[in-house]
């Protein structure tokens, strides 16, 4: 067991009454699964990502329950602690690329980045992991990319980049926050075979977050289902998809527009 | 940027404050006359080859004095900003990066700060620290610490939220190299132009502060000390005052000018 959260429970305090997002959140990943999590807006599907990322702050919110990642408490582990974790064992990509990279740093720089925290490799040394992690999330002129800054890349290419930074250390677990949605369709698609090649080739795990139903199942071997802060359902893709248990599940698939072919 | 439209605030700009530079630095290696030198036959000389500023009441070279004042003006609204700005960018960072009680504690305080006149704030600090060039320099930086914190503060607090730095928090970065090595480049632009402003504003500050007698002492000269002289003098001798005044302009619109080139080129 690589990733075990327990009776996870997020309760906001920054307002004067507080406010629960999420309860009884329970998940277990095995080294090399991917696990998706389903769910529309405000269903709590981010919150949960981000307190296993420990990205919530740890003031004005009172978590509950237990993330054991390797048998270490996220939630209650020194920030120095959580800090070594953080890029070298769990990486996690967001939704919107525009907005991920710095935009006055070049992106080879941002690739490097967790390289000058996590290693003491030298500067050259740096580099050519970037550019060979570049060319690893099939990226062409890689040369060219590493020299460029975020507002030169497209959508797509600047996702590319998240990934290489992301997973320049080598992380055990990925999180993916919703990373094709602001993506078009072909490019969703290539993104998604990058994360299946990285999964089958260094057996990373990957916790992706989706809204979008047939890019879980394409990609997943177990689905959780969330609603209001609370998992309706778990199971594997097929089970979940062939035989739904919940309402709500059954609700969220019919919602899938389907191709019907046309009469005339 | 757009490049087919000529700046031509950025050239005039660069021109003045060329002028300036080159007046303080001449100042720097060797000024015409000593500029303590008196001359009682040159009292309030008008206009002449051999001062091409004239003279003032004790027969001392303007152009001279003008060389020298314009240095001590220019390092002390140069050391009031460099004040300012560090205290301001280290309070407006850590207050508008980590929020919660401390932010509202320094932030009241600051609009206590805020709420005086800077003027009347810096006379209640020369009167505890008494008269002099770097009393003037340490009472106007604390002056204008305030104003660079809340312009740096709400600009982190734009930039605190940002998914990239979420990103850096994930990679395991620590809050300082977030606060300084990634919001601070992105705050640059407003800093940069906040900072042309404050230095007019230090300019016009110490002309103040020197004409009432609180700020440069005599002999030494600063344009606002040599403004105050004369005064005493405007009919008699209109173009001192003019001259030096109109040095002071250049210098002030040098820096506006600059700013606002600074800002059309940001966009």
């Amino acid at each position: 067991m690589m990733l075990q959260v327990k009776d996870l429970s997020i309760e906001f305090h920054d307002h004067l009454v507080p406010e629960t997002v999420v309860y009884d959140f329970d998940l277990q990943m095995e080294p090399g699964e991917i696990v998706g999590i389903v769910g529309e807006s405000g269903s709590g599907k981010s919150m949960s990502a981000l307190a296993i990322a420990g990205l919530l702050s740890r003031k004005d919110m009172r978590k509950k329950g237990q993330i054991l990642y390797a048998g270490k408490d996220l939630l209650t582990c020194s920030r120095k602690e959580l800090r070594a974790l953080q890029g070298k064992e769990i990486g996690m990509v967001f939704q919107e690329p525009m907005h991920s990279l710095n935009p006055l740093r070049k992106v080879g720089w941002q690739v490097e980045e967790a390289l000058l925290l996590h290693s003491d490799l030298t500067k050259e040394e740096r580099k050519e992991k970037a550019l060979q992690m570049l060319s690893m999330v099939e990226l062409k002129d890689t040369e060219r990319i590493y020299r460029s800054y975020p507002h030169e890349l497209s959508g797509g290419q600047r996702q590319r980049v998240m990934l290489a930074s992301a997973l320049i250390c080598h992380p055990k677990l990925l999180i993916a926050d919703e990373i094709t949605t602001s993506l078009d369709v072909t490019v969703q698609a290539a993104i998604l075979k990058l994360l299946q090649r990285f999964n089958k080739e260094s057996g990373i795990s990957i916790l992706f977050i989706s809204h979008d139903l047939n890019v879980v199942k394409k990609i997943c071997q177990r689905i959780l289902v969330m609603q209001k802060g609370r998992v309706v359902e778990e199971g594997t893709t097929e089970g979940l998809f062939e035989n739904p248990k919940t309402e709500y599940t059954r609700e969220l698939l019919d919602s899938i527009p389907k191709i019907r072919k046309l009469t005339v | 940027m757009n490049n087919n439209r000529k700046n031509h605030k950025l050239y005039i700009g660069l021109i003045l404050a060329g002028l300036i530079v080159l007046l303080i630095l001449a100042g720097l290696i060797r000024s015409p006359y000593p500029p303590q030198k008196m001359e009682a036959s040159l009292k309030l000389a008008g206009i002449s080859a051999a001062h091409p500023m004239g003279c003032d009441q004790f027969g001392r070279d303007i152009l001279s004095r003008v060389m020298i004042g314009a240095r001590t003006t220019f390092l002390i609204a140069f050391v009031t900003n460099a004040i300012g700005l560090f205290f301001g960018i280290l309070i407006g960072a850590l207050t508008g990066y980590f929020g919660g009680f401390f932010d509202e504690i320094l932030m009241r305080f600051n609009d206590v700060m805020l709420s005086f006149p800077s003027i009347l704030l810096a006379l209640v600090l020369i009167a505890l620290m008494g008269p002099g060039t770097y009393q003037v320099m340490i009472a106007m930086g604390i002056v204008f610490i305030p104003s660079y914190a809340r312009i740096v503060r709400s600009e982190f607090i734009r930039f605190r939220n940002m998914d990239y730095v979420l990103a850096i928090r994930l990679m395991g970065g620590s809050h300082l190299r977030i606060m300084f090595l990634h919001i601070l480049p992105n705050v640059k632009g407003t800093i940069l132009t906040s900072l042309i402003i404050g230095f007019n504003n230090a300019v016009l500050c110490e002309a103040a502060m020197s004409f009432l007698g609180i700020g440069v002492q005599p002999p030494d000269a600063s344009l606002g000390l040599m403004l105050s002289e004369a005064q005493g003098f405007l009919f008699r001798a209109p173009s001192y005052a003019l001259l030096v005044g109109f040095v002071m302009i250049c210098m002030i619109l040098s820096f506006s000018l600059l700013s606002d080139s600074l800002k059309e080129v940001q966009g």
